[in-house]
């Protein structure tokens, strides 16, 4: 997709169209996908809360 | 987003989609030897306002973001596993070639796949697992049955060996196989063109047959579906997948036709209300929740909800009691499920710096994180019951009256919390601001005398009662404060130290005090009947008493005879010290209430005095006075003594 003006890029490559099979996660630590395995790392690694809960008030 | 019958020809990602078919071309590779370079997702701002709104889905880019992060998970967790060194390399290669096959045949069977809830959830538990203790096989195995379910699904003619686990083979989005005790390697046939699936040379089942009956060995995976308004939403009731727990959830084990019929029942219920002035958020629900996890209903917890960031398109509740609460539910898990997808993609704050804050939808404190899930999932509340208000006959409208006065003032008093936390990034910022342009937008709105009045008491209620539980006053000033007043000494003067917020595990408490506010404002007749029943109020509104009826009934000066009275006998109970506080800042003249010693002890209790301002302050004397003297002190002198600055009463010891 090409970014407009003011519209967010973000860090998560697109693989939507992606080879399961095909998909070649080493190589250059500087690729687009390499920073997105970084963050998806860090993310499991640190993960914060997983689960929002909400005990009903109805 | 709930994958239809396998075989492709029930999938919702057709020609147009945010997917599109893939039909007849094949991928490029993507990474060090791509053969056109990887992209970034681009969220649009106008996307970006909307969903800072409250509105919007998690069509488009939010759902293209997740897809892709399947995507990298997966091929994280078998690239992870082989570096392991896992024995079962063989069999995850083999399962991507299946996998990849299928794309072939058809990408949006296995985005439909790769998308359902607990994909997420079991990469996620397994790369995270990989990294710190090695490869987890039985859990490994489960990749297995996904590339099956997927290869079924784009009608593939394959073969596969699949190691069962305690859990069985599970197929995700169809259903699970249940083998024998101690059955070792089995294979699995599958022939596209009639359906069929061989299961380990025991059976042969249809993969489409929608009746949902189990077999010896197959329990399907049941489809709720529910039209209404013109519009239908189809979601899975996955009673089956070994991964839809995984939070530690009280998940409850297979339903029973009858039990399978009650959720089809509250489905409807919801639909019906949802679709009925609501469609855009119904119709945006419908795209983006793929499956309910039924959860049992605990004594803690007897009706909850919840959604988990790795699960992406699941809702995980207790069976609904009607319709209503179903919707409301909905509305809610969905507005974290928009949220976290976006997280994944846009960060909107930094690493917690450990801060705390009040949440007033929690009884336990919240990092930043926390209270933006909770503030966004309220808005999309607020949205909700702003509408039911004006479309449903009494009850009904009385308690989306009550509920929409009392969440859109909660929220909006939250944002400038968050704002003013340091933790937001600059999008962050611009989210909150979206946020706060439609709380304020929701709080022009006119809200009846009534319902506003006791939306007022339950907020102030909860507010009370969470600082009571989670603030802890500095033990130095009470150590000189219990000194002084069993000297018979004036309080000393001292200079304020903030209280510290203490840490607490995931609590969802409601006093007694909120739920009779609620019954007074939705069945003001039967709120009557009970009020002044001790036994009726503990069974309609668990835990009430008698002096929570005299509050809500508007009798202060009763209710605050009758907490003093209870905080004598049991100083340590949190929810009649709050009652108090607030009895005590609604006497229009305590000196004249009869509670009082010759009007001192009211005069200094005007407004609630330190009840009021800072009531863990006097539970925490009061607990130490009785720790010392081996007897209670009468609250309200030791309020009163606390805001005088004079000696105790004379009564007191």
């Amino acid at each position: 997709m090409e970014a407009a003006t003011g519209d967010i890029v973000s860090e998560m490559a697109d693989l939507t169209r992606a080879d399961l099979d095909g998909l070649v996660l080493t190589g250059d630590p500087n690729t687009v996908l390499s920073r997105s395995l970084r963050r998806l790392v860090r993310d499991i690694e640190h993960p914060g809360e997983a689960l929002a809960g909400f005990q009903s008030s109805i | 987003m709930t994958p239809g019958p396998p075989g492709g020809t029930g999938s919702t990602f057709g020609p147009g989609s945010a997917f599109g078919t893939g039909t007849g071309s094949r991928p490029g590779r993507i990474g060090g030897s791509a053969d056109r370079p990887a992209g970034t997702h681009v969220l649009a701002r106008a996307e970006f306002d909307i969903l800072a709104a409250g509105a919007g889905g998690t069509d488009g880019v939010l759902r293209d973001a997740q897809l892709s992060r399947r995507v990298l998970l997966l091929r994280a967790v078998v690239d992870s596993a082989a570096e392991r060194g896992t024995p079962l390399q063989a069999e995850l290669r083999h399962a991507l070639a299946l996998l990849s096959d299928a794309q072939r045949r058809d990408r949006a069977a296995v985005q439909s796949v790769l998308l359902s809830p607990n994909i997420g959830a079991w990469a996620t538990h397994c790369l995270s697992r990989l990294r710190r203790s090695g490869p987890p096989e039985e859990d490994l195995a489960y990749l297995v049955g996904l590339a099956a379910a997927a290869a079924i699904r784009a009608g593939l003619d394959f073969e596969v060996t699949v190691r069962p686990t305690r859990a069985g083979v599970m197929f995700p989005t169809l259903g699970r196989a249940d083998l024998p005790p101690g059955t070792g390697e089995v294979r699995v046939r599958h022939r596209g063109g009639s359906g069929s699936l061989e299961l380990a040379g025991l059976e042969t089942i249809a993969v489409g047959d929608a009746t949902g009956n189990d077999t010896r060995v197959w329990r399907p995976l049941r489809l709720l579906s529910s039209t209404a308004g013109g519009e239908r939403i189809s979601v899975l009731l996955d009673d089956l997948d070994p991964y839809r727990g995984h939070q530690g959830l009280p998940v409850a084990g297979r339903l029973s036709r009858a039990e399978v019929a009650d959720w089809q029942a509250r489905l409807d219920e919801a639909w019906l209300l949802l679709t009925h002035g609501h469609q855009a958020r119904a119709m945006a629900i419908a795209r983006g929740v793929a499956a309910f996890v039924p959860l049992r209903a605990t004594a803690s917890a007897p009706e909850l909800s919840a959604s988990s960031r790795d699960a992406f398109g699941a809702v995980a509740l207790t069976c609904p009691t009607d319709g209503i609460t179903l919707a409301g539910a909905l509305v809610h898990e969905f507005q974290h499920a928009k949220l976290s997808a976006l997280l994944d993609l846009v960060p909107l704050h930094g690493r917690s710096g450990g801060e705390l804050f009040y949440a007033p939808w929690r009884s336990d404190p919240r990092p930043v994180r926390g209270l933006l899930q909770g503030a966004y999932a309220y808005l999309g509340l607020c949205d909700f019951w702003q509408v039911h208000r004006a479309s449903a006959g009494a009850p009904g409208a009385r308690l989306a009256e009550f509920e929409f006065a009392r969440w859109r003032d909660q929220v909006r008093r939250t944002l400038p919390t968050l704002a003013a936390s340091g933790e937001l990034t600059p999008e962050g910022s611009r989210f909150i601001g979206g946020m706060e342009r439609q709380a304020a937008e929701l709080c022009r709105a006119v809200v009846p005398d009534r319902p506003a009045a006791f939306a007022r008491i339950a907020s102030a209620d909860h507010r009370t009662t969470w600082r009571l539980r989670n603030l802890r006053p500095e033990p130095e000033t009470v150590a000189a404060r219990a000194d002084a007043w069993l000297a018979g000494r004036a309080c000393p003067a001292v200079p304020p130290v903030p209280a510290r917020v203490i840490t607490g595990r995931p609590a969802f408490h409601m006093t007694g005090r909120i739920r009779l506010a609620r019954l007074a404002v939705t069945e003001p007749e039967q709120f009557d009947q009970v009020r002044h029943n001790p036994g009726a109020l503990a069974a309609l509104a668990p835990p009430a008493t008698v002096a929570d009826a005299r509050y809500v009934s508007g009798d202060a000066a009763g209710a605050a005879r009758a907490y003093r009275d209870e905080l004598v006998r049991d100083p340590a109970r949190i929810d009649a010290w709050t009652g108090l506080a607030l009895a005590c800042r609604d006497l229009p003249d305590p000196a004249g209430s009869g509670l009082t010693d010759g009007g001192l002890t009211g005069s200094r209790l005007t407004g609630g005095g330190p009840l009021d301002a800072a009531p863990e302050e006097v539970l925490a004397l009061a607990g130490e006075i009785t720790s010392r003297s081996g007897s209670a002190p009468d609250p309200l002198g030791l309020a009163a003594w606390l805001a005088a600055g004079t000696a105790p009463p004379a009564s007191a010891g």
